[in-house]
């Protein structure tokens, strides 16, 4: 049974960290590019170590395999807002944009 | 066979790495590959038994954060920090 759901979360992150990548690769723009990486980053990184987590219960691998999982939890998501804040202050611009509410105020 | 599917993923996202066209666009390709790459390592450290790589993967982990905010922190002007 746990080996059975092991497989199925494995599964189910590889084929996220396909669709992740060929989106990172097509998508138009920055800015969506960055909700395709944070398919990759989070989604996928997270269910595969939870899978091995699942499988190596009672060893000593899973303690550091959830830190890891925990870490990135917290980590993934504030190092893609930092660069998407960079890029959006050094000029990138969403592609087709028609209304900037943020005009003018860059740096508040 | 299901690490085919990282090893492939991490080479997609690498192709946008090197093709990107706005900085940016290198770092979160590169944040991606790094994922991929911890991925690969815990499932060889699981399969071997070398419980020293899993370190390694907690290592990789934070550094490629410190990595990207200290390069979205270059990327920003001077004055707005």
């Amino acid at each position: 049974m746990i080996d059975l759901i092991s497989a199925v979360l494995l599964a189910v992150s590889g084929i996220l960290a396909v669709i992740g990548s060929v989106g990172l690769v097509r998508f138009p723009d920055f800015y969506t590019r960055t909700h395709a990486a944070t398919v990759v980053g989070v989604g996928s990184f997270s269910l595969a170590l939870l899978a091995i987590f699942i499988a190596t219960l009672w060893s000593g691998f899973s303690v550091k395999i959830l830190a890891i999982i925990i870490i990135n939890l917290f980590t993934n998501p504030t190092a893609t807002h930092a660069i998407a804040d960079a890029a959006y202050r050094i000029g990138i611009r969403p592609k087709g944009l028609v209304l900037n509410e943020l005009k003018g105020r860059e740096g508040k | 066979m299901i690490e085919y599917l990282f090893m492939a993923a991490g080479i997609i996202a690498l192709v946008r790495a090197v093709i990107g066209r706005t900085f940016a666009d290198r770092v979160i390709g590169i944040g991606a590959f790094v994922n991929m790459v911890i991925v690969l390592m815990v499932i060889y450290a699981v399969n071997t038994g070398e419980g020293m790589i899993i370190d390694i993967a907690l290592l990789l982990t934070l550094l490629s954060f410190v990595g990207t905010l200290s390069i979205a922190k270059y990327l920003t002007p001077k004055e707005e920090i």
